[in-house]
């Protein structure tokens, strides 16, 4: 129980890590996938709304009947066309959703779906086709996971796809629509769709209320043009707490995605110094060591303020976690701590997070 | 954002036993956290086969002790599609079925909706939901007694009579296999409708009626440890009427000894639906014996995620033919009209199925139902040969 404690803390401040890193206006290098211009997406054919409409879409509430008849008709439009890109996936004994956002095969899904790179992946189509793959990359900061169709599609049109949208600019109030197989994937029934709105957008999160639930890990969330804004991840109590990965970690992370890299956050198996911070991580003052784990046993102490990681200086708490992150289990570290104006190195060997 | 946070549920084994679980934590304080989705389970449906080992999700799960289920649902977010804003603007869609909404209620509380379906006097609604003593409520406040006509109890359906004036039938809509997509509007007795949503599987059959009568306490283990310890209490379930709490230990079920969660698993295994349990639970140290009405154990697999955020109808599957919409409904609100944009009924609202699915029994069954019941009533010596 302490030590999910901890996790939670860190996760927190990793995800905090990600907003300092998005404010500073400088995402990586986005390798994004190639242009599929030549292609035509599954989305081909969403008609476009009018003024009126689009002003709704983007989030209002329809005024008329008539724009409540509309909608619904761009609804019907854009459903009917992004759920022949909503994917099951299956890897080893367990069982999520994606969404395919290229004719190549890139299945956007997530990181606790995909977990290790290089694993073979079912990928099931909700028209019966099935395709085997390749998981690539993950970024636990956000829980995002890639994941490559090897096989080659018997359409030269290539699989069908939902191009990817952006999500820094997804609006309070704006409509969308989720899809996925909760339950896990059957052929007897379509990937249920569910419309809502964007209540929150949040650097490593959007939060709507299209309902999920177990199963829909890794499920698209649609924006009312057919793209992809978001990958669903989890779900808190109410009904109104479904969170979603927004498509920009994808995008900005592409590289690093492609080349199988896993990155971010906590988990199982991953790096373990055992501290937790205090306050609002604007420094990286600890605030409590764990009994027994590498910072322990290196003199770690509650109060100090760690100012270098193995040479490299330390400014918030989520820059301290960033720097653990990097690393792996059993590596050697210092690390440079301020206690009582005295600056003490300190010498761990990280350990493994159960 | 809830403080509640949940891992999804291991593999299950179906047919076997449920292993559902919730971290508990105590006294900790409020914090926002998120429940993973996890993949759902496998399907491993091969009787007496294992469960698989639950895995362990890399995600944290915290939970926050909650004393008691909160009676009310927060009113819907400003910017969500339930806000009174969205509902409000299809207000003249659904007042057109206000005058043929009503109200069922047992023992003065709201059990279910229901829908005038004839002029004389008929209506339908949700036939599990009812006791006895059933009153339909109308849209002007008043109330009158509803006598049960007749039942189909693969479909749920029960047909009641009243005596009221000015009782308008719903009209029916033509297409009752409406696109992906589509509005789906549940009236209440307000001008307001209770709940929006859009249809998220087109109309389908239903699965299997068949359900293994075996009973259903409604619990789940927290995520560490083999004691037979409560980690979670389903809401509406014969655990909740018992008042049973987080962090209660079972050590006996009728006499019989508990001394880990797989011996509880067990002798619940062997119960059947309805059937009433002495537990013998310690709590803060103390022991007491508390009596437990078990439920019926859901088909399919027991996801305890699928109760997050709200109850379930106790009977929710197994229904002829259905269409899934999205719209979130109280199981207490299921048994009434739901309509199409042009207000009319595509179908009767007969469950709240989980998290993100409703069930609308179309309107083609619902009419042959209830023509089969009205026949049925009308023939007394052949009132018990139903379907």
């Amino acid at each position: 129980m302490r030590s999910n404690v901890l996790r939670w803390g860190l996760v927190l401040a990793v995800a905090a890590g990600g907003v300092a890193a998005a404010a500073a206006g400088k995402p990586e290098a986005a390798t994004t996938p190639a242009a599929a211009t030549a292609v035509r997406p599954a989305t081909a054919g969403v008609p476009k709304p009018s003024a009126a409409l689009q002003k709704v879409l983007a989030g209002g509430v329809p005024g008329s009947v008539a724009e409540i008849k509309a909608m619904q008709a761009h609804v019907r439009a854009v459903a009917a066309r992004v759920t022949r890109a909503t994917v099951g996936v299956r890897i080893g004994g367990r069982n999520g959703s994606g969404v395919v956002v290229t004719a190549a095969g890139y299945v956007l899904t997530c990181a606790h779906v995909t977990q290790k790179p290089g694993v073979d992946v079912t990928i099931m189509f909700p028209d019966g086709r099935r395709a085997k793959g390749k998981t690539l990359g993950a970024n636990y900061g956000v829980d995002a996971g890639l994941v490559k169709i090897a096989d080659k599609p018997k359409d030269k049109a290539g699989w069908p796809f939902c191009p990817m949208g952006t999500s820094a600019s997804l609006a309070q109030g704006q409509w969308c629509i989720a899809a996925g197989h909760p339950g896990g994937f059957r052929t007897s029934r379509t990937p249920p769709v569910r419309l809502g709105r964007v209540l929150r957008n949040l650097p490593g999160a959007i939060v709507t209320d299209c309902t999920i639930v177990s199963g829909d890990s890794g499920g698209p969330l649609f924006n009312m043009a057919g793209e992809v804004i978001g990958i669903s991840s989890r779900i808190a109590g109410p009904l109104d707490a479904n969170v979603h990965v927004p498509v920009d970690a994808y995008t900005s992370g592409w590289a690093r995605l492609d080349k199988s890299e896993v990155w971010g956050g906590v988990r199982r198996g991953g790096p373990f110094l055992g501290v937790r911070g205090q306050g609002n991580g604007a420094d990286a003052t600890i605030g409590f060591v764990l009994p027994d784990s590498a910072a322990a046993k290196a003199g770690l102490k509650p109060g100090d303020v760690v100012t270098r990681f193995s040479g490299k200086a330390v400014t918030t708490y989520a820059s301290l976690v960033a720097m653990i992150g990097k690393r792996k289990p059993g590596d050697k570290v210092t690390i440079t701590v301020r206690r009582d104006d005295k600056t003490i190195d300190l010498k761990a060997t990280l350990g493994k997070r159960g | 954002m809830q403080t509640r946070r949940y891992r999804l549920a291991g593999a299950l084994a179906a047919g076997v036993l449920a292993l559902a679980w919730a971290c508990s934590w105590h006294g900790r304080p409020a914090r926002a956290s998120q429940d993973h989705l996890g993949p759902a389970h496998t399907t491993a449906d091969t009787p007496g086969q294992k469960p698989p080992q639950t895995p362990r999700a890399p995600r944290v799960v915290r939970r926050r002790v909650t004393p008691s289920v909160r009676r009310r649902p927060r009113p819907p977010k400003l910017h969500s599609k339930n806000h009174a804003s969205v509902r409000g603007a299809f207000t003249s869609i659904a007042s057109s079925s206000a005058r043929s909404t009503v109200a069922i209620l047992c023992d003065g509380k709201q059990v279910a909706l229901g829908a005038v379906v004839d002029a004389a006097g008929y209506v339908v609604t949700k036939a599990s939901e009812l006791a006895s003593g059933a009153r339909c409520r109308f849209r002007d406040g008043t109330s009158a007694a509803a006598a049960v006509v007749a039942k189909d109890d693969r479909n749920d359906l029960a047909l009641l009579k009243v005596s009221a004036k000015g009782l308008k039938p719903i009209a029916w809509a033509d297409d009752d296999d409406p696109a992906v997509g589509s509005w789906v509007i549940t009236p209440g007795l307000d001008d307001v409708p209770v709940s929006i949503g859009v249809v998220s599987v087109a109309r389908r059959k239903g699965r299997s009626a068949r359900r293994p009568n075996r009973g259903f306490l409604g619990i789940s283990f927290p995520q560490t440890g083999s004691d037979a310890r409560v980690g979670q209490v389903i809401p509406r379930t014969g655990a909740a009427r018992a008042g049973l709490k987080v962090n209660d230990v079972i050590v006996k079920v009728d006499d019989k000894p508990v001394a880990n969660r797989n011996a509880l698993l067990s002798l619940l295994s062997k119960t059947k639906a309805k059937q009433k349990v002495t537990l013998r639970i310690r709590r803060g140290g103390k022991e007491l014996d508390v009596s437990a009405t078990l439920g019926l154990f859901p088909t399919g697999r027991f996801n305890p995620q699928q109760y997050v955020g709200g109850a379930l109808s106790e009977r929710r599957s197994g229904f002829e033919s259905i269409i899934q919409h999205d719209s979130t409904l109280l199981p207490n609100q299921c048994g009434g009209a739901a309509l199409d944009v042009d207000g009319k009924a595509v179908g009767i609202n007969i469950s709240r199925a989980g998290r993100v699915e409703s069930y609308i029994l179309p309107a083609s069954l619902a009419k042959k139902l209830i023509a089969r019941l009205k026949a049925a009533a009308a023939k007394p010596a052949d009132a018990g040969k139903k379907k």
